[in-house]
């Protein structure tokens, strides 16, 4: 499946990429700047006492007009990044939706979709990240948001958006991994790192959305890859109990409201065998960061198609792994060599809760 | 640095005029520049339009298209570095 882009699409790209690194690069250092001069301004009419909570900090930053400007630049070129990567794919859109849909010759992996599945309404009410008709409404869903992501994070993670994948592959402790689950796959960009670091493993990967696991199958044959895909709910899967030997996800527990989340971690625990490992790899809570960097990426809650993002960042996720019947809880950062994402709020490790049944 | 003189009530609509009149100028530009172009390689007989969406640049030229490319943005939003509030 070729989806490499014409001249006028790429140059679309390029200017889109421009705006997300001007913003992220260029605007984002002179914000600051603006933001220290603001807080001189809070200090003297509070006491002395400096912005110490991103409401705080919110109160300095929203009424300025390079505030404004930043953010409105950065949700228009997210809005303007989906347009133009659809309108690139429209006249092939036949063609490519009968690709997705035919099998694929001697296939290393597999694929299964599920028509009869119900999808949640946290789910499918929510444009994920802007993405319009998200990752269920648009047959060219997964296409779509391979070729939007890396626009998307600034070419941070790698040529084939794994890095976070291999963040994580890199801080489970080795040993023998005869089966193993990837939770909310998408188009097993960050399954792939993983199925690389466990060669003997048997992969599994499941996700909502058909469209994005028809795509990561096409995906993953291209590139040389065994996984098994299909389409189930991260909260009740089909697997039998005791079945995997390590359930993994990345960057899936902000995409998804707490109690999906609950759901989701008591599920990785039926379906582990006694002594498995679960490793959840996301971004760091809101305590482990500045009240400054705090502020700026809680702005995605509410303007980047994020609805659950506060809510996972101040949600203890150790007490969820505890009830669900987790040993061994620990939380560790993972380092990748670009970790942090799309780097205006600041560059940190991702984060990873770990437990053992 | 001086404050920028504001002529809307909202510091943010001049600022936006800035943006608008920096993108105007280099849309201008661009099309001056096709037109000489198209009409010479026209009068040449060079290359056609599928030539042109078929193109793929080396990896050096990648790079020049990247800085070429954040420079159009830093003058696309020269605004900014002054102080629009």
């Amino acid at each position: 499946m070729n989806i490499e882009p014409n001249r006028t699409s790429r140059a679309t790209f390029d200017y889109v990429e421009g705006l997300k690194r001007y913003v992220a690069e260029k605007f984002m250092p002179r914000l600051r700047a603006a933001y220290e001069t603001g807080e001189e301004r809070y200090v003297q009419t509070h006491n002395g006492e400096k912005p110490a909570t991103m409401e705080q900090v919110g109160e300095v930053m929203r009424p300025m007009t390079l505030y404004k400007y930043n953010r409105a630049i950065q949700r228009a070129s997210q809005e303007l990044m989906w347009a133009v990567v659809y309108e690139s794919l429209e006249p092939r859109r036949a063609e490519l939706t009968e690709e997705l849909n035919r099998s694929t010759e001697d296939a290393r992996g597999s694929v299964e979709v599920d028509p009869k599945l119900e999808l949640p309404k946290y789910y499918t009410a929510v444009d994920f990240h802007l993405q319009p008709r998200s990752y269920h409404g648009d047959d060219l869903a997964g296409i779509v948001y391979d070729i939007g992501v890396p626009i998307y994070v600034l070419r941070r993670n790698g040529s084939d958006s794994g890095e976070s994948g291999r963040a994580l592959a890199s801080v489970i402790p080795p040993g023998r991994y005869e089966k193993i689950l990837d939770m909310g796959c998408g188009i097993g960009q960050k399954t792939l790192p993983i199925a690389d670091a466990f060669p003997e493993a048997e992969v599994h990967a499941i996700d909502l959305g058909a469209p994005m696991v028809k795509y990561a199958h096409k995906r993953a044959e291209r590139m040389g890859r065994k996984v098994h895909f299909s389409q189930q709910n991260v909260e009740r899967t089909n697997f039998a109990d005791n079945t995997f030997d390590l359930v993994v996800s990345t960057i899936l527990l902000h995409e998804i409201p707490p109690s999906a989340i609950r759901n989701m971690i008591a599920e990785s625990y039926r379906v582990l065998k006694p002594g498995g490992l679960a490793a959840h790899l996301d971004l760091p809570p809101y305590n482990q960061l500045s009240p400054y960097n705090t502020f700026l990426m809680d702005w995605d809650t509410r303007n980047n198609g994020e609805p659950y993002w506060r809510a996972f960042h101040e949600l203890d996720l150790p007490a969820i792994f505890r009830e669900a019947g987790f040993k061994d809880i620990r939380e560790i950062t993972a380092e990748s060599k670009n970790s942090g994402r799309g780097g205006y709020s600041g560059k940190f490790p991702y984060w990873v809760t770990m437990a053992e049944k | 640095m001086t404050k920028r003189p504001s002529q809307f009530d909202d510091p943010a609509i001049d600022a936006l005029l800035g943006i608008v009149l920096s993108l105007g100028s280099e849309v201008y530009v661009l099309r001056d520049r096709m037109r000489v172009i198209e009409k010479m390689l026209e009068a040449k007989g060079a290359i056609s339009r599928a030539d042109i969406e078929a193109y793929k640049p080396t990896p050096e030229e990648e790079g020049e298209i990247g800085k070429d490319r954040d420079a159009f943005m830093a003058r696309f939003f020269r605004v900014f570095e002054g102080n629009p509030e």
